[in-house]
């Protein structure tokens, strides 16, 4: 029986929509044949691959797919580089459990702002630039970190190497230039999972690097300012490549990039509006600081946890936080996956009850994590909880490219700066002003992820139904999706993409009831034939 | 790829359970409440006086207690000195907290010098402040163990009376000037691409 949606991974449509208004590509005609021939892998007519060749380095499509996940790896590296060698940097400046705190929230802060102008940075100087911009005017943050001797300058320092997650953006928007709205979905979440992993592989660098100077002979106060040279070179290094490898366009032409931006140019305000009157956007930018915010702020916090606690080595505490972080090599994407393979058979019910069983799995087991004091038993809550709360990620952003076609961009970055938001306040609450001990704090981090978890039941889509209602009879894609556009811009044809995109979505229906359904009229679609 | 991944994950969570399967140092459990102040510890340094790491000397001597009976000290094996931070010092922060319990302490966390103990006679140290002891406030205290490596006694110039120790930067001249050049080299390379490309777009 031919499978009724999509191949896997395609309903994660464009996570940074900044692909083309229109939702198929347009047969250009022969000549083009001859151009796509000089690519490596198989291209559609905009030159955007269509398949995904990972141990490949071909220029444009996997140079860009790999230069934009290593570029965001290595900022996340190097903001969440400090947590694992917390431990001695708290003596030699002589921070208090409050300055740690606050270095931590200021570590997630930046980015709230960053990935919100990151777009508009991108669209006015191409990824590679906003790409580049960004890592390489972090680099010197990251090696002041060297200099500092003060709280306040700490704080300082890991507030402005945090801002360079805005990467995040310019590596998502920079592989929808490159790669085919099908798999636009599988690519964004292995990028961005991969990137995410950098949380956990910082916390093995940094303690073997710190180790490996002590050795040299130097004392612990000067060694961990030296380590901190490695991911401020990674920032040069990675910086450099991209500017003299990487590539805007598959034709590696940004003049007219520009021009194609202007033609598709929608209207900012409106844009936003929709954005923002749209509850479903709310709902998801608070019940993402639930699962990014959640592993954001363990980042921060796990490594001098162990240390702390079982009374670990710096580098087995290091080499244990890190299967936290690293486990996004596989869980981010597998979270998409899950949320395809439950849509096929129930539609976007589906998808939401499996953001709401990952996310309130991971608060469990985060509450157990706080509550162990064997160390297999934490570990083994510690493992659990990465995978349940890495997949809710991936998990959410398998739905939120169907909240709005319109609006898709900036319903992205408001849901990844709300992640942001959730880990600042997370740890402002557990483990900055509190007075209880961090294992307290994780068992509170775990009761408030479950509990904020709830709210998910609210989201309703009237022609896919919610977590506990069914669809409404009468709804349909087309109506949904049209009603972001006012009669005006209808009149003039504007939202024709978004009932091609409807089209699409009848999928979400679930299989029983995607049979049932027949292609609706849509409502106000401009007459073919007049 | 997700086999190997988990296999890897596998493998590091054994390493580590064995380590945690290590068998745990001795002395564990002994509480300090239990202990009889038997020593009489002092200190060269004054209390507030600052001691600079890696330079400032200061000498721990101890002996056994006038209000002891002569013997008391038959058992005392050794003599353990350690460091321990002074209570300013550990306000909000709760990796330096004190705990009767001394395999849970971590008030006490560095070791000065473990030598043998010469019963009647007064021992002393001569220690160089460390490089690696932070800035803060200390008092010495003095641990009399027995043959098997157990706390039978103590004594401590504290925690009331208290010095200072001003630990070291670890910033030297030459991490400066390299993260100066690195950091001005990362700004002038991408001024340096983003001018040249720019004209070649323009021309």
């Amino acid at each position: 029986m031919a499978s009724d949606g999509a191949p896997m991974g395609s309903s994660l449509h464009g996570v940074s929509a900044r692909e083309p208004a229109f939702a198929f590509s347009t047969e250009a005609g022969r000549p083009e044949e001859n151009d796509a021939s000089k690519f490596d892998l198989p291209v559609d007519s905009e030159h955007k691959a269509k398949s995904l060749r990972i141990f490949s380095l071909a220029n444009p499509h996997m140079r860009t797919f790999h230069l934009s996940w290593l570029s965001f790896f290595t900022c996340v590296v190097s903001t969440f580089a400090a947590a694992p060698l917390i431990p001695i940097i708290r003596e030699n400046l002589g921070l208090t459990k409050t300055d740690i705190g606050n270095a931590g929230v200021a570590s997630v802060s930046g980015a709230i702002f960053s990935r919100l102008a990151m777009g508009a940075v991108c669209d006015l100087l191409g990824p590679r630039y906003g790409c580049a911009f960004t890592i390489m005017l972090a680099a010197p943050a990251v090696f002041c970190m060297a200099v500092i001797d003060s709280a306040a300058g700490y704080i300082t320092i890991r507030f402005l190497i945090g801002v360079s997650l805005a990467t995040f953006v310019s590596c998502q928007y920079w592989t929808s230039t490159m790669f085919n709205i099908k798999i636009i979905g599988t690519v964004n979440a292995l990028a961005s999972g991969w990137g995410d992993m950098g949380g956990g592989a910082t916390q093995l660098i940094m303690p073997f690097v710190y180790e490996g100077i002590l050795k040299c002979g130097v004392s612990p106060f000067e060694a961990w300012r030296i380590a901190y040279f490695v991911p401020g070179l990674m920032h040069v290094v990675m910086g450099i490549l991209v500017l003299t490898t990487g590539q805007d366009l598959p034709d590696g032409n940004l003049r007219s990039l520009q021009k194609q931006g202007d033609a598709n140019k929608d209207d900012f305000s409106k844009v936003l509006l929709h954005a923002v009157t749209n509850y479903r956007t709310w709902v998801f930018v608070f019940v993402y600081g639930y699962s990014m915010g959640v592993q954001l702020t363990t980042n921060n916090i796990i490594a001098e946890y162990y240390y702390d606690r079982f009374n670990l080595d710096i580098r087995v505490a290091g080499i244990i936080a890190a299967c936290f972080g690293m486990a996004n090599l596989v869980s981010r994407p597998l979270g998409g996956v899950l949320s395809d393979i439950g849509a096929r058979y129930w539609g976007m019910r589906a998808r939401l009850w499996n953001i709401w069983i990952l996310q309130t799995a991971g608060g469990a087991f985060c509450l157990w994590l706080g509550r162990a004091s064997a160390l297999p038993a934490s570990i083994t809550a510690m493992v659990l909880f990465s995978f349940c709360a890495q997949a809710a990620c991936g998990a959410t952003f398998g739905v939120i490219p169907f909240v709005s076609r319109r609006s898709l961009g900036i319903i992205s970055g408001m849901t990844g700066a709300g992640g942001n938001i959730g880990a600042g306040i997370t740890q402002l609450i557990f483990f900055t002003l509190s007075n209880y001990s961090t294992g307290t704090g994780i068992q509170n981090m775990g009761i408030m992820a479950m509990a904020c978890t709830l709210p998910l039941a609210l989201i309703h889509f009237p022609q896919w139904g919610s977590m506990l209602l069914p669809p409404s009879a009468d709804a349909d894609e087309e109506r949904y999706y049209a009603s972001e556009w006012s009669e005006e811009e209808k009149s003039l044809g504007r939202h024709r993409a978004s009932l091609k995109f409807a089209e699409n979505c009848r999928s979400e229906r679930g299989r029983r009831n995607a049979i049932l359904a027949g292609p609706a009229t849509p409502p106000d679609s401009t007459p073919e034939h007049v | 790829m997700a086999r190997r991944q988990g296999a890897v994950v596998v493998s590091l969570l054994a390493a580590v359970l064995l380590g945690a399967c290590l068998p745990a140092p001795a002395a564990a459990g002994v509480h300090l409440s239990t202990l009889p102040k038997a020593l009489d510890v002092t200190a060269s340094a004054k209390p507030g006086q600052v001691l600079h790491s890696g330079v400032d000397k200061v000498t721990v001597t101890w002996s056994l207690n006038t209000t002891e009976p002569a013997g008391a000290d038959a058992a005392y094996k050794s003599v353990q000195v350690k460091l321990c931070y002074a209570p300013v010092s550990q306000k909000d922060r709760g990796w330096r907290k004190s705990d009767d319990d001394l395999s849970k302490d971590k008030a006490c966390q560095f070791k000065l010098t473990q030598q043998a103990y010469a019963a009647g006679a007064r021992g002393s140290f001569e220690y160089t402040v460390a490089r690696d002891i932070p800035t803060g406030s200390y008092y010495v205290r003095a641990y009399a163990l027995d043959a098997s490596g157990t706390q039978v006694a103590y004594g401590q110039t504290g925690p009331a009376a208290a010095f200072d120790v001003a630990g070291i930067t670890g910033i030297h001249a030459s991490i400066k000037v390299a993260a100066g050049v690195f950091s001005a080299f990362s700004v002038a390379a991408l001024a340096f691409f983003f001018v040249v490309e720019n004209r070649k777009k323009n021309k």
